[in-house]
């Protein structure tokens, strides 16, 4: 048996506070035999201080062009129009055109000077909070797999995603809500690849991403009861009374016990999720900050999923992924709304207004409340987008250099790590991979990626496959 | 397999030669006693080269300065100091680094913890001082040797599941009273050994439940009930025998255990990824488990199936339809996932062939051979080249959508119609012939039309021969590949101009052929005529397809309507000549991508495809361009492939609803094709040219026409020699294209008016076509052009090294394959034959985990070193010989385990049992279980008289009322209500399921408007079947109903004070029955047997 493994028996013993705090971190494997047994949380203690406790993870669905928010690259206007000189790899569309400069102007913000487009002026007021990585890259082409790449470190569906991997390891802070939560509001849709992008894989079921509809009557699947409270109550009374009996007939087994608790974290989740989502008490200041009540009702609806996503955190949940509305793209779709194959400039134009202030926003709101320093912000896309262009006015897909920046958390604020070449086209200083990006999150959450593992078909499985190194150069 | 011996052999020989090499002289271990010595060479230096030679070694790398490969490398130490205090376990820093003792030093690397034992046997070596004869370091060639694959893997082979099994009869425990059962006595043995009692049997009707759920899935009926425990009382075990007898011959079985079945092989019905795809048919792979399970058909036989049901020589059939039921067991190499429009196509090819490769070594094997693409398995004997020798066999076959149908149906008519064809044809070339002196009259009396006035009036007046004149008129702007074209132009010069227009035009026809024999003569690349023998290249699949090219002048007819012929082709491939409901698949060769394009030159119709496949990919996007064949007549179509450059294709013809991805589509559709060329950017691009279609006319031996006249006759002589060549058989291209276009303007008899004679004929001919019927489709692969894998270094596809020739695992004795076949019929063989030591084991375990909750072998899919140990390691040979000498029955094995008293225990557990055994692993007692989330469901609809029994067909919302196995599983969007209760994403083998308790379950049962739904049906049942019952007697009835047992007096007071108190003594209405039916179903007893 292996020893990081703690028999569900012994962690019922050990756990002093019950069942009712097991009831969403614990409870797992029944009568489990060595290999699948485990526990709420991997690890009793972090390998290490952890810099963050909380994660935010800012998917920018369909692949953001960097070279038109994060990456400036003046040369491209020098040879506009012109052919790119060097190979072009594969793209998705095989409809490549010649350069193509970005229609947007950037600017050199805060003490840093870090350059960002105008597309994003907002996130660029909080230039000294962000560390850009300019040169990150990834294995696929497609939204798909590039989705499952950046979620899980593995192309396919089917292995846990980075929020489970997180709530795995650390548990939850909230007996009455998930360690991992992904909101929604609006249009906004599961990417491509589906909800298995949010899966625990092969982990313990506990650690799935749950999905928040952040602005829906029911924000959680089946969270509404159909009746009263008081009638939903004494019906519960009844289940716990026979429940009982029952457990007393077969010798108070721990499962069961566990089971009938479940419903009573049930029902408190009832109150909790509308209590997360009720933001009546927000100030106006506040309000307005984010955006919530923009005219633009995308951007409002954005705005949503940042305020909740502070909430969440402010209640411990570990990990929350934000997700884009698919409204305002001009040539993306619901589940990919930056992938401006064409109509670049309108498309990334509409989708930076969705999301500019209302990141800003909450990047602000945790540093004025504290909680910056302990949540880790990730901005990210599955990949970037061409130098040249697709057709006359779009971009295809650009796995071999892109942008992605990390707020918070203790990273180092103000820091521009590695470089594409001057086209934008591959990552040619520090490149980077997603399984350093992530051995860089865990690591500031106090996990050694290595060393958080699960046995898996005959493999000890772990976030960062057999790849990943911590990315010191943006930590403080 | 090697023999046991020579293994033995081997290891001797591989220590001998490191010991040779390291001991200098007899005095040297003049110091060990032949004991220590024993266990240094047994028990240390196996573990030492096994796990620590390669990074800890004197010649090529010793990591944190440690050498462990001579007695002073180890005792001076590394960096860390010295790895071992001799006398001194327990402050030995090797101890602590195995023991895992310390964070960050944790060896071996990659590994797990030694076992106990081995540790235990290292502890005891440094107490007794480390006695250790090796004084020197090994040579460098010493070294390899020892840690070289071969060695590791003859070790490794030594792991109790690469042993035969062996031949064990069942114990004779001398406590008889509890059970004579062979099972039993291996477990009282078991429990003897640990001082532990089973427990007592449990009460009959958490018996029943036990039993319906293992076998079915479903609960009890009241009545089972009733009958059972009224049995029982007499006679347990026969009532339990037949019960048993009862349940194995319920269609609910198959039911039950083809849903085990799909975990094992990650059942799908949807390819995952963007899109989010349907596997066509997949559902037929579903049904075919279910069939199967029920009839009991031999697990040797389905293991066969699911290699190469496709290609046994006897398959099969289904008992109705006469279908091809063996071939239904490929088509799990079909639940794969793919990825959307892939740039690097062999990349994906490597994902999804590693994918099958895991599916099948697991769900047959319990091995995990996919371990081992990037090297050899780190800690089983299977090496790199095993994972590519299966390599070779899966991807030299391709995904494909097959046709199952029996010969019978396949070919139903096909000798009458091609019989009426012959004669029909017969038939139209007599009557053509015998209206041929008419044509030149005919085309001379077509009037020339001199203006719009005198056209219109022309028109007016035309009537029996008005196609003929409006072909002529349409010809003259036709240009010359219109065979009418000549004659429309030179009746309108002048006489004095006849001759010289004539010898312009034969100039033009001269320049087109010379440019046609000049396209001909065009190479280099792949060229293939598929008119003549470069078809046996190719590989076709479906019942319109023979092998056999169609020779020129080929004919369909029309099925309905006034019309009798329908097309005459030029030589190629067709799919439809007997009927266009038959289907067909051209798989080209494979093809290395050195040229630009590729041009076939096809026809075909309503939703036939051409495409190129690279890499085996079975999707279509925006770079694997698919082209719709559409038009009558072949033409030429380009497709651009330089962006594949270096990569491998193949082309793939299909009619629609047989390309490996697409809608399950029934309909009539064909396609025909005559050449495939490729060619590089620049090349001259293949065309047609008017020489093709107008040749008779120039190609006559006689002298040049002066006149229209002799222009006239010229014209009859052609199509008489046409006409003559099709009667004849021997009618070339160039005569098909000239003599089809006057079939096809209607310048020739071609309707049935014209044509009485042959009515009858062509009226048979329809009723025959009438009966033919579509073919039945289902997901598989098709064989292609085989071919040995090359081993990628390092697992990177960019790498190729040799070949691996394709073969079973070398540590199974895996030998090559010598066939021109993929190799799927050969590894079925090597799976089933007698002495694998691993097939019976597996599917036995498997049988054991779904029967008693928990395997022998804990870990269903995984029997190598990282897997658990059996608990009972004979009861599991005894268990895997009986299952072989059984013939490899399934029903039978069940059988024999649920009538085992083990099974009837108890699920209290005694305090000893708790102490001793907290895991069960000797089986006391039989564990509570939740129930799996399909039994869960049917449960629930079973209980509240809503489950559908239909069965078969294509896959349902989870919404509807048929069982579990029926739900649909679309990969991007799994039922909400299976996954909350741990049905597995069909992502790998899932042979033991989580059990997980999370609070998505509980807001399920509490508030899914479908769960309302059921409870409320169920509370519409109780009233309706308990007709003026009094309430309690209703409540009574319901949780007997649900629970499968009496309600005791506690329960019932429990309703009673929640009716009371909901109530407030008005009259209970339904809404309160539905709200008790729903507090059962969120009853834990209700989802968990005892």
């Amino acid at each position: 048996m292996n020893q990081d493994q703690l028999s569900r028996r012994a962690m019922l013993c050990q756990a002093s506070t019950g069942f009712g705090m097991l009831a969403l971190a614990g409870l797992i494997s029944q009568e489990s035999p060595a290999a699948a047994a485990t526990t709420g949380r991997a690890l009793s203690r972090p390998h290490f201080p952890p810099k963050a406790k909380n994660v935010i993870f800012c998917y920018m669905s369909g692949g953001v062009s960097h070279i038109d928010s994060f990456d400036p690259k003046p040369r491209l206007a020098r040879e506009a129009g012109k052919p790119m000189p060097m190979k072009i790899e594969r793209t998705m569309f095989n409809n490549n055109g010649n350069i193509f400069p970005s229609p947007f102007e950037f600017t050199r913000h805060g003490d840093s000077g870090i350059p960002v487009s105008s597309m994003f002026p907002h996130i660029g007021e909080c230039a000294d909070e962000l560390a850009v990585i300019r040169s990150m890259t990834s294995e696929v082409n497609e939204h798909a797999q590039a989705n499952y790449f950046m979620h899980t470190g593995f192309t396919l569906e089917g292995s846990p995603s980075a929020g489970a991997w997180a709530s795995y390891g650390l548990g939850s802070e909230n007996q009455n809500l998930p360690g991992f939560v992904v909101l929604q509001s609006g249009y906004a849709t599961v990417p491509h690849g589906g909800v298995g992008l949010y899966s625990n894989g092969f982990l313990p079921a506990n650690h799935q991403g749950s999905i928040i509809h952040a602005d829906q009557p029911e924000a959680v699947k089946n969270i509404r009861p159909a009746e009263h409270d008081r009638r939903q109550r004494q019906r519960l009374d009844l289940v716990r009374q026979l429940d009982e009996l029952y457990l007393a007939n077969v010798n108070q087994h721990a499962p069961v016990e566990a089971a009938i608790n479940n419903f009573e974290t049930a029902y408190r989740m009832q109150s909790s999720v509308p209590e997360l989502c009720d933001i009546s008490g927000e100030s106006p200041a506040t309000r307005a900050m984010y955006g919530l009540d923009d005219p633009h009702p995308s951007k409002a609806a954005y705005a949503r999923q940042c305020l909740l996503a502070r909430r969440l955190v402010e209640r411990g949940v570990r990990f929350v992924e934000l997700s884009c509305l698919g409204q305002d793209a001009s040539d993306g779709q619901r589940p990919n709304p930056w992938d401006q194959h064409g109509g670049l400039k309108i498309g990334h134009t509409n989708m930076a207004q969705q999301v500019d202030q209302p990141i800003a926003a909450l990047i602000k709101d945790l540093r004025s409340r504290g909680l910056l320093d302990e949540t880790l912000i990730i901005w990210a896309g599955e990949f970037g987008r061409t130098p040249f262009s697709q057709g006359s006015e779009g971009r295809d897909h650009n796995p071999y250099g892109f942008s992605v920046w990390l707020a918070g958390g203790g990273v180092k604020g103000g820091t521009i790590y590695g470089q594409t070449d001057e086209y934008g086209y591959h990552a040619v200083e520090n490149a980077a991979t997603v399984y350093d990006l992530w051995a860089t999150v865990l690591h500031q959450l106090g996990i050694s990626h290595q060393d958080l593992t699960y046995r898996f078909a005959g493999r000890d499985l772990r976030l960062t496959d057999v790849y990943g190194n911590v990315l010191h150069d943006v930590i403080a | 397999m090697m023999p046991r011996k020579l293994i033995g052999v081997v290891l001797l020989a591989l220590h001998g030669a490191v010991v040779t090499g390291s001991i200098a002289a007899p005095g040297d271990v003049s110091g060990l006693s032949l004991e220590h010595r024993e266990l240094f060479e047994e028990k240390i230096r196996p573990v030492l080269v096994e796990h620590c030679y390669k990074c800890h070694n004197s010649s090529a790398e010793a990591e944190a300065g440690l050498a462990l490969d001579f007695r002073g490398g180890l005792r001076e130490g590394g960096n860390s100091g010295p790895a071992i205090l001799p006398g001194n376990s327990a402050d030995s820093l090797l101890l602590a680094v195995l023991r895992h003792e310390i964070e960050g030093q944790r060896m071996p690397a990659d590994g797990p913890r030694l076992d106990d034992e081995v540790l235990r046997n290292i502890a005891r070596w440094i107490d007794l001082g480390a006695p250790d004869p090796r004084d020197q370091p090994p040579s460098a060639a010493e070294l390899a040797e020892a840690t070289s694959w071969e060695a590791i893997r003859q070790r490794r082979m030594e792991w109790w599941s690469f042993q035969p099994p062996k031949d064990v009869a069942a114990p004779d425990v001398d406590d008889n009273r509890w059970s004579v059962h062979p099972v039993d006595q291996f477990v009282l043995r078991r429990l003897r050994e640990v001082a532990l009692s089973p427990a007592k049997p449990v009460e009959p009707s958490a018996l029943l439940r036990r039993l319906t759920f293992a076998l079915t899935g479903l609960p009890p009926t009241p009545e089972q009930r009733l009958a059972f425990i009224e049995a029982h009382q007499r006679d347990p075990l026969r009532a339990v025998d037949d019960l048993v007898t009862q349940q194995l011959a319920s269609p609910r079985f198959g039911e039950r255990w083809a849903r085990h079945w799909m975990d094992w092989v990650r059942y799908a019905d949807t390819h995952g990824s963007e899109g989010d795809p349907r596997i066509p048919y997949a559902w037929r792979y579903r049904d075919y488990l279910i069939r199967a399970l029920n009839a009991d058909i031999p697990y040797p036989q389905l293991v066969r199936e699911h290699l190469a049901g496709d290609l046994l020589d006897n398959p099969r059939r289904h008992p109705d339809t006469g279908t091809n039921e063996s071939a239904l067991g490929i088509g799990h190499f079909r639940f794969v996932q793919h990825g959307f429009a892939p740039t690097d196509a062999l990349d994906e090819l490597v994902r999804f062939t590693n994918d099958q490769i895991d599916t099948v070594s697991k769900a047959f094997s319990g091995l995990t051979v996919s371990c081992s693409r990037c090297h050899d398995h780190k800690f089983d004997a299977i090496g790199q080249s095993d994972f590519y020798a299966l390599f070779g066999i899966f991807s030299s076959c391709r995904p494909g959508t097959i046709t199952i149908d029996s010969p019978k149906v396949r070919d139903r008519n096909k000798t009458e119609l091609t019989e009426l064809k012959r004669q029909i044809r017969a038939g139209l070339a007599r009557q053509w012939l015998a209206t041929a002196h008419h044509w030149p009259a005919i085309l001379m009396a077509a009037p020339i039309p001199r203006s719009d006035e005198d056209n219109e009036h022309d028109t007016k007046q035309a009537t029996a021969m008005s196609d003929w004149h409006s072909a002529i008129d349409g010809a003259l702007g036709a240009g010359l590949a219109n065979p009418l074209h000549v004659w429309s132009k030179l009746r309108q010069v002048p006489p004095e101009e006849f001759s010289a227009t004539w010898d312009g035009l034969l100039t033009a026809w001269r320049a087109s052929a010379a440019a046609l024999a000049k396209q001909h003569a065009f190479g280099p690349g792949h060229a293939w005529d598929l008119s003549g023998n470069d078809l046996d290249s190719w590989f076709p699949e479906g019942n319109g397809l023979n092998g056999h090219a169609a020779p020129p002048g080929s004919m369909t007819l029309h099925t309905d309507g006034q019309q009798v012929v329908a097309d005459i082709y030029p030589a190629g491939v067709y799919t439809h000549l007997l009927s266009s409901k038959h289907n067909g698949v051209l798989n080209s060769p494979r093809m290395h991508v050195d040229f630009d394009q590729i041009w076939i030159r096809a026809s075909g119709s309503n939703g036939a495809t051409g495409r190129y496949v690279v890499q085996n990919y079975p999707r279509g996007a925006t770079v694997f361009k698919i082209k719709a064949l559409d038009g009558d007549r072949p033409h030429w179509y380009r497709f651009a492939i330089d962006y594949w450059h270096d990569d491998e294709i193949h082309f793939e013809f299909a009619t629609a609803g047989d390309t490996p991805i697409s809608g399950e589509i029934i309909t009539r559709s064909w396609f025909g094709v005559t050449d495939v060329v490729t060619r590089n950017a620049g090349d001259p691009q293949p065309r047609e040219e008017p020489a093709e279609f107008v040749a008779p006319l120039f190609t006559q031996d006689s002298p040049p026409p002066k006149n229209l006249g002799d222009l006239a006759d010229r014209y009859g002589r052609a199509l008489v020699t046409c006409v003559r060549a099709w009667q004849a058989g021997t009618i070339s291209n160039e005569q098909t294209h000239f003599l089809r276009y006057f079939v096809r303007s209607g310048l020739l008899p071609n309707q049935l008016s014209e044509l009485a004679f042959l009515v009858p004929l062509v009226m048979e001919y329809r009723r025959l076509e009438a009966e033919v019927t579509f073919p039945t489709r289902a997901p598989g692969i098709w064989e292609g052009d085989t071919r040995d894998a090359p081993l990628f270094v390092r697992g990177d596809h960019l790498s190729p090294g040799d070949p691996v020739p394709r073969r079973f695992l070398q540590s199974l004795g895996g030998q090559p394959y010598d066939t021109p076949a993929s190799g799927r019929r050969e590894l079925a063989e090597d799976l089933v034959q007698s002495d694998n030591p691993l097939t019976s084991r597996v599917i036995v375990n498997r049988i054991w985990h779904h029967v008693f909750g928990n395997g022998i072998v804990a870990t269903p899919d995984n029997f190598g070193r990282l897997g658990q140990e059996p608990t009972h390691p004979e009861l599991l040979d005894y268990l895997a010989n009986r299952f072989a000498a059984d013939g490899g029955s399934i029903k039978k094995m069940i059988r024999l385990l649920v009538t085992s008293q083990s099974f009837a225990m108890d699920s209290s557990v005694s305090a000893k049992a708790r102490a001793i055994d907290p895991e069960n692993r000797y089986l006391s007692h039989i564990p509570v279980r939740r129930l799996e989330a399909e039994a869960i469901r049917d449960s629930l609809l079973a209980i509240s008289g809503q489950l559908d029994e239909k069965m078969y067909g294509p896959g349902v919302d989870g919404r509807q009322s048929r069982r579990s196995v029926y739900v649909q599983v679309l990969r991007n969007s799994l039922d909400p209500l299976l996954r909350a209760f741990d049905a597995p994403p069909p992502a790998s083998p899932r042979g033991r399921r989580d059990v997980t308790n999370v609070p998505a379950q509980s807001l399920a049962l509490m508030n899914d408007p479908q769960v309302i739904a059921w409870a409320q049906a169920w509370a519409t049942l109780a009233v309706a079947e308990t007709p003026g019952a009094q309430p309690a007697d209703r409540y009574a009835w319901m949780l007997r109903t649900a629970l499968g047992r009496d309600a005791t007096g506690e329960d019932l007071r429990a309703v009673a004070n929640y009716f009371q108190t909901i109530s407030e003594s008005r009259e209970l209405q339904t809404t309160d029955w539905q709200d008790l039916a729903q507090a059962i179903f969120c009853l834990k007893e209700f989802i968990y047997l005892k």
